[in-house]
């Protein structure tokens, strides 16, 4: 597992995190929710051993982060970020293909890999295009099934998959195929960790849901728990309406154009 | 069938590789002997084979060449066609793996300050080297003495560069690039400085080092380049999968095992070393290291696997043949080698450009 324990991260005076305790375990999908500039980001980066915290520490399968070699943590951790941009004209299949490079075996199991992964991501017809031709979506469908290659074959083993916003640019359809492959992996026993902005895939996909304001962990628990219109309410500084259908466990969440708009109200006096 | 089919892919990959590095290398050879060959007088090829058979005493032949012949090859044309090599070399494969490194297609060797640094302490040595006493009773041969003078400019400057944009957890490619324009801009500042108290002599000399010349090759020289400039290039081939995940950004190529800050202290370490070495040896070589790589893209696709090694090898090509033309167009003069690799390389690659805008794929 993956445990952060009393996170702080500041950036010169300003506090980012601030004593935050998470945990990632196999076989479960965790989603972080929370306004913009709550800090999602950041906690990712710092859980994916990117980013050193200020105070605190990250343990992967019990071992300090820091300590552990970039290469052998690549084994077991794949991360996608919400859009990655390429700098040369590879192909599709070959920035798929990077996803193998941790991996010590032999071009012709990893072609298969790729083959499979890009099967499982609805991106195989892609295969042979130049990546930053591809539209935003299809490229975030590609970068999914990089990560996949780059955990491919070793879900036995203890290995998480950390996602920034993987569905940022992608349609209705598109973004069920990509939490529902994210799901599948947590079944299998992979540790899973989104952030996540739909609140409605957050509460459809997620095992656990962690709720962060202004740095810290405002609650978490399973999505019928903290899903609550209050809690909600509070986090996001907005009205949200939960519903509960009776045949359903995953509760839906709603929200409205409020009816006066504080900011334009405040423009228009000025 | 399928597996059939991709084995023929993993061959067709392999097989691609072979072919193109194996006829780069042959070119090569062709152009190593056609360089040999020509000249003020000529040699054939068949006199080139006893004349090096010769000389490592394989053959006892000395009947088969003159002795003309056996002093130009060996003292003369063979150091420099080496040299010419040696620094076609180090400029292809530096500025392809620069490019890999920064993610920009736009970067050369020169940017990381080795090119400006050396060309302002080349002009202090050139402009004040014979009035500072000091320096004279070292008692070095002019050459050696620029030499050694734009060895040192080249690994300061890139030192100051790349402490200012490449070290500290804050550090990003786009500040080391400023901070490469910014060094580049202050030395030549400074050359300008140094050029208004210069005499027309010594201007003279500097305008010609600041444009290439691989005359000064000799067989020490060839013996200093080994080390400095041979093995830096060869080792920066060992970074062709690292430079592949640069490709997704430094953070994915983090993500993807790649431990990039040490292997970008090692790259431009590297870099700085090789490029610093040729710069010293031959003076500032432009264009060689931003448009082959860009060149070898064009054909071979932009995996390092191929571009790095085929770097190598098209720039020492292209360098060589520059060279011939520089040495044979103007006989027995010679055109400024520097002055011949921008003549031809900047038309060609507008040419790149426009194609490369037309496909959408720089």
């Amino acid at each position: 597992m993956i445990q952060a324990k009393n996170i702080h991260f500041s950036i010169g005076k300003k506090t980012i995190l601030q004593n935050v305790n998470l945990t990632i375990k196999p076989g479960s999908f965790t989603a972080v929710v929370g306004s913009n500039g709550a800090g999602k980001s950041t906690l990712l980066r710092i859980m994916s051993g990117e980013l050193t915290p200020t105070m605190g520490n990250v343990f992967v399968n019990g071992t300090p982060v820091q300590t552990i070699k970039t290469l052998e943590l690549a084994k077991i951790r794949a991360v996608m970020n919400q859009k990655v941009l390429v700098s040369l004209p590879f192909r599709a299949n070959e920035v798929v293909m990077l996803g193998r490079q941790p991996h010590q075996m032999t071009h012709h199991d990893n072609l298969k890999i790729v083959d499979k992964v890009m099967k499982l991501t609805d991106t195989f017809h892609l295969r042979n295009r130049v990546y930053q031709t591809l539209s935003g979506g299809e490229q975030q469908r590609v970068q999914m099934a990089r990560v996949l290659a780059q955990l491919f074959d070793s879900v036995s083993l203890n290995t998480f998959l950390l996602l920034d916003e993987p569905t940022s640019s992608l349609d209705v359809s598109c973004q069920h195929l990509i939490f529902q492959i994210a799901k599948d992996l947590a079944k299998s026993g992979m540790g899973v960790f989104a952030i996540v902005h739909d609140l409605n895939l957050a509460s459809q996909y997620a095992d656990e849901v962690v709720l962060l304001k202004q740095g810290k962990i405002y609650d978490k628990g399973i999505p019928n728990e903290v899903f609550t219109e209050e809690i909600l309410t509070e986090v996001f500084d907005y009205p949200i309406q939960v519903i509960s259908l009776l045949d359903e466990q995953k509760p839906i969440i709603l929200s409205r154009a409020t009816e006066f708009n504080k900011s334009l109200n405040h423009v228009n006096s000025i | 069938m399928r597996s059939i089919f991709i084995h023929s892919f993993l061959l067709s990959k392999e097989l691609r590789k072979i072919v193109y590095l194996g006829s780069l290398s042959v070119l090569l050879i062709i152009a190593i002997i056609l360089s040999l060959a020509t000249g003020v007088f000529s040699i054939s090829a068949s006199e080139i084979w006893s004349i090096v058979l010769y000389k490592l005493n394989v053959i006892d032949g000395t009947q088969l060449f003159s002795k003309q012949q056996e002093v130009i090859l060996w003292n003369i044309r063979l150091p420099r066609v080496l040299l010419a090599v040696l620094i076609g070399g180090a400029l292809g494969v530096s500025g392809a793996s620069l490019q890999g490194l920064f993610r920009n297609p736009l970067v050369e060797p020169g940017l990381i300050g080795v090119s400006g640094g050396a060309a302002l302490f080349a002009a202090i040595a050139i402009i004040f080297g014979g009035s500072i006493s000091f320096l004279s009773s070292l008692a070095l041969p002019g050459s050696y003495f620029v030499s050694i003078c734009a060895f040192a400019g080249a690994l300061l400057a890139s030192i100051i560069v790349f402490y200012i944009g490449g070290t500290g957890s804050g550090s990003s490619v786009s500040i080391l690039i400023l901070a490469g324009v910014a060094i580049n801009a202050l030395c030549m500042a400074l050359i300008g400085l140094c050029i208004y108290y210069a005499n027309d002599e010594s201007i003279r000399q500097f305008t010609f080092w600041s444009l290439g010349d691989l005359g000064g090759a000799s067989w020490e020289r060839i013996g200093l380049s080994i080390p400095l400039i041979l093995l830096p290039s060869l080792a920066l081939l060992r970074f062709q999968r690292a430079l592949n995940a640069f490709a997704l950004g430094e953070n994915e190529a983090y993500h993807l095992g790649i431990k990039v800050k040490t292997i970008r202290i090692w790259i431009i370490a590297l870099v700085a070393l090789a490029v610093g070495s040729a710069v010293a040896v031959a003076g500032s070589i432009g264009f060689i290291g931003l448009v082959v790589p860009h060149m070898l893209r064009a054909i071979l696709g932009p995996d390092h696997s191929f571009i790095l090694p085929g770097s190598l090898l098209f720039g020492a090509l292209l360098l060589l043949l520059a060279d011939l033309l520089a040495r044979t167009i103007v006989a027995p003069s010679e055109i400024p080698i520097g002055v011949i690799t921008a003549l031809l390389g900047a038309p060609f690659f507008l040419g790149l450009l426009i194609q490369a805008k037309r496909k959408n794929t720089l």
